[in-house]
């Protein structure tokens, strides 16, 4: 049977001899199921110099119009505060702010629908609809009344506005001290595209934000920061040490990571550069060094690159082997020793072709590439005149660079074209 | 070590760099702090110059200290938690008083509106524009500017707008006051013990402390992304933004009290007042003045619905913002467009007893404003909220007098409205 935690809330509670004890102030719940089970009730008396008694929930008989306890009221003795809980309703989840992993949004609790078996509670939804504002506010039965006077077949009456307690990240955070206070992991965060996870932290107060953030797995810390503005980038970053700024910013494409790091003070890139092992940091001062409005700034240098004398089936193990470091695996580039680019070969082209063919063979010789000094708008011109989705960025020797691929254009583009990024969860 | 890499960090080092650190936070405090002199607010203050002279000049002076003491908390609170004024009181202090303080701003702020739209419908009227035309005009004026808009042009836009509040200042001067009177006036508090000065000194108070301004300073601040580090230049802005209010509401009061009390000339509006100027101090100081009403009117009128709708919802946990489609955000789009439109229309309907609503307008506000103020200085105490930032010793003394005597004023003023009518 279903209740909702306002209506419990100020309820009598009496002890085994009848008598009261105090009324109810609030539930604290252990989260590690996977619907959370009530474990004590707090109780308080008072109100002026008001004191709180904790009572385990094995000596709660019932509760609904009153609470009743299996002990008598002697036995249980009030203080001053109330004690640590890892997560109570009243504290940490009615009128606060947590995420809707399902509808992928920051959500404000109105109510907690509870659900009693036998003697146990257990959270089944929260409740963020208006019934539930109306509820709390005490009106809730003269509203339904007169509802139910001039429209009989409102959907106010049916409309309840739930989401299943499985979907709730509740973000009880220590204010002051910026920690979460939840030893449940924010697993189901990951499964959040990553400029929907931007959007949520844009809509969080900052402790919740940063403590969000300290809590998530590096790779969730890194598609984080791909996704939100310059401003919460700036915001998040400066709240880590910089041997974690470093390891974030080693999970991000390297194109990516130099958009961050251009905008930082030169010092501070170097420092960071220098804790970075060494093939990722030359990556990145590589791409640093180019204007963040040309090719050269734009590329990626996440690509497969194979050498000119190896064979079709040779080729196609080597891009498997790539498969899970670069940003496409459509297209490879032909290389000679000097990395000089000699050629492209499209996945397609290497599974139509027999197995035991030289590469050289089948690549298609002097591809349409850009320089690194070119223009954003020539790399647009090209990608769009050659129907091409990926282009490869080369310097004045013709040394193979980079890559540009075509959503990274596309956001540029779209940013000249409206004069705004392609997703700002920015202010309103 | 943790980095600290904001880019507002590599600036050039000196003086200079703080002129720019400002520059970029600055904006809520003085915006906040300008729609305050609104249609009402210019009302308030020509009829205390008519009616009074400079008797009321020397209130001034602490009516500032009063809102920069009041707007500093909220600005803080904006910063620290990075949370706005509706979102904090729902957290700590539930969903009931968060509900019937809304309702309360809702009702006053809907008040308000519609005397920006009629303030905008006087003040062009005298340039011989008819309201017909000019109502629905900056009605849709203020709909497209703030939803196609976004927030940093806006925000630009009403900086923009600020500086012509300057109109007053040069009417002021060509009123051509006696400056040694002035000063005197300024400085020597004089008071009479009746009762319509006394709601005149009242109303002074009432129509530059009010509650919803300080929901739309913290919000902003929040909106704006304001540091920790950045906090006091952000403090700058409000205090700039309190003393231009004052400085321009003190000019009003001199024109008006130079010219008009000085020939006996009594008036009833904002709108009364830039025509009686006219035949006595020329006509640039009567068409300045009028301007500077309308640059008011339009501006309360676009920033009072927005703000509104935004912690109204903010305070009920309804999606708000205009960077939302209607579909993502119905109740604050439905909102917003609620009190423009009916606020516009409300001025069209010939014989609307508009001054008993500004009256009730004024008594909600007055209703409601203890409240708030008890509730931020709570908040701005609470070590878990605020954690280092709560109010010093010192502080806490400056701000309870403060919004103990602001408390004292609007019952007393609550009272003798009531009394009188």
């Amino acid at each position: 049977m279903f209740v909702f935690f306002s209506l419990l809330l100020n309820k009598r509670v009496l002890g085994a001899n009848n008598r009261k004890v105090g009324v109810v102030y609030d539930i604290s719940f252990q989260l590690s199921e996977q619907f959370p089970r009530a474990i004590s009730l707090i109780v308080s008396n008072g109100s002026l110099n008001r004191k709180y008694a904790d009572v385990p929930w094995e000596y709660v008989e019932g509760i609904n119009e009153v609470a009743k306890l299996t002990i008598p009221s002697e036995k249980i003795s009030f203080n001053q505060s109330h004690g640590t809980y890892e997560f109570t309703l009243r504290r940490d989840l009615l009128d606060q702010q947590v995420v809707d992993t399902f509808n992928r949004k920051v959500i404000r609790v109105n109510d907690v629908h509870l659900l009693r078996v036998d003697r146990e509670l257990r959270v089944a939804h929260v409740d963020i609809g208006v019934r539930g504002l109306v509820r709390r506010l005490g009106w809730e039965k003269p509203l339904d009344a007169a509802v139910r006077l001039l429209s009989p077949s409102s959907p106010y009456l049916k409309k309840e506005h739930f989401i299943g307690w499985k979907y709730i990240q509740p973000l009880a955070v220590h204010p002051v001290k910026g920690t979460v206070r939840l030893s449940v992991a924010y697993k189901d965060l990951a499964q959040i595209p990553s400029a929907d996870l931007g959007e949520i932290m844009v809509d969080l107060g900052s402790a919740e934000r940063v403590a969000l953030f300290k809590s998530l797995d590096l790779k969730t810390q890194a598609r984080i920061l791909e996704g939100v503005s310059l401003d919460i980038q700036e915001a998040l970053l400066e709240e880590l040490e910089a041997k974690d700024a470093v390891r974030i910013l080693e999970q991000l494409p390297p194109d990516m990571g130099a958009d961050i790091l251009e905008k930082m003070p030169v010092h501070l890139v170097q420092q960071l550069l220098g804790l970075m092992e060494t093939t990722r940091a030359k990556k990145l001062s590589m791409l640093l060094s180019y204007s963040s409005e040309s090719a050269g700034g734009l590329m990626t240098t996440e690509y497969i690159s194979l050498p000119h004398t190896i064979t079709v089936a040779e080729a196609i193990s080597h891009i498997k082997e790539m498969t899970l470091k670069t940003e496409t695996i459509y297209y490879a580039y032909i290389v000679d020793e000097n990395h000089k680019l000699l050629g492209s070969v499209s996945l397609k082209d290497l599974l139509v072709a027999q197995p035991e063919q030289a590469i050289a063979d089948v690549m298609f010789r002097k591809p349409i590439s850009v320089h690194v000094n070119d223009t954003v708008r020539s790399v647009a011109f090209k990608l769009d005149k050659y129907n091409m989705v990926v282009i490869p960025v080369i310097n004045e020797g013709g040394i193979l660079q980079g890559i540009i691929t075509i959503d990274d254009i596309l956001s540029k583009v779209i940013s000249i074209a409206w004069k705004r990024r392609a997703r700002t969860p920015a202010a309103s | 070590m943790k980095l600290k890499l904001f880019r507002r960090q590599f600036l050039p080092k000196g003086a200079f760099r703080t002129v720019l650190i400002f520059l970029s936070v600055m904006g809520p405090g003085i915006i906040t702090a300008n729609i305050d002199n609104d249609a009402g607010g210019i009302t308030t203050y020509s009829v205390a110059g008519a009616s009074y002279g400079y008797m009321l000049l020397w209130t001034l002076i602490p009516v500032t200290l009063a809102l920069v003491v009041v707007q500093e908390m909220c600005a803080r609170m904006g910063v620290v938690t990075g949370k706005g004024l509706a979102d904090l009181i729902r957290e700590n202090y539930g969903v009931k008083a968060t509900f019937y303080i809304m309702i309360a701003l809702l009702v006053a702020d809907f008040g308000n509106t519609m005397a920006e739209f009629s303030g905008v419908a006087a003040s062009l009227e005298i340039f011989g524009i008819s309201k017909y035309i000019s109502i629905p005009l900056s009605a849709a004026f203020v709909w497209f500017l703030v939803v196609k808009g976004t927030y940093r042009r806006v925000e630009k836009i009403f900086l923009v707008a600020s500086m012509f509040y300057i109109t007053y200042i040069v009417s002021g001067f060509l009123a051509e006051p006696d400056w040694t009177e002035v000063a005197k006036m300024t400085f020597v508090p004089t008071f009479q013990l009746n009762a319509p000065f006394l709601v005149m000194f009242m109303g002074v108070v009432g129509t530059t402390i009010t509650p919803w301004m300080q929901f739309y300073l913290q919000s902003s601040v929040v909106e704006k992304g304001i540091r920790v580090e950045e906090y006091k230049h952000s403090r700058l802005d409000v205090i700039i933004g309190g003393f231009m209010t004052d400085i321009v509401a003190f000019f009003i009061i001199v024109a008006c009290a130079a010219v008009l009390y000085k020939h006996q000339i009594s008036v009833e509006t904002a709108a009364d007042a830039a025509l009686a100027l006219g035949p006595l101090a020329g006509k640039y100081a009567s068409e300045l003045f009028a301007f500077g009403l309308f640059n008011a009117s339009l501006f309360s009128a676009s920033i009072l619905p927005l703000a509104t709708a935004y912690y109204v919802c903010e305070g009920f946990g309804w999606e708000a913002g205009v960077n939302k489609k209607f579909r993502e955000a119905p109740q604050f789009y439905s909102l917003f467009t609620f009190l423009i439109v009916v606020g516009a229309l409300v001025v069209l309907i010939p014989g609307f007893p508009l001054i008993r609503v500004m009256l009730l307008t004024q008594v909600v506000n007055g209703m409601i404003l203890p409240f708030v103020l008890i509730f931020m200085l709570s908040l701005v105490n609470n070590k878990e909220i605020m954690g280092d930032f709560v109010n010093s010793r010192t502080f806490n003394i400056i701000s309870w007098v403060t919004v103990v005597t602001l408390i004292l004023l609007t019952v007393t003023m609550l009272i003798t409205s009531f009394l009188g009518h």
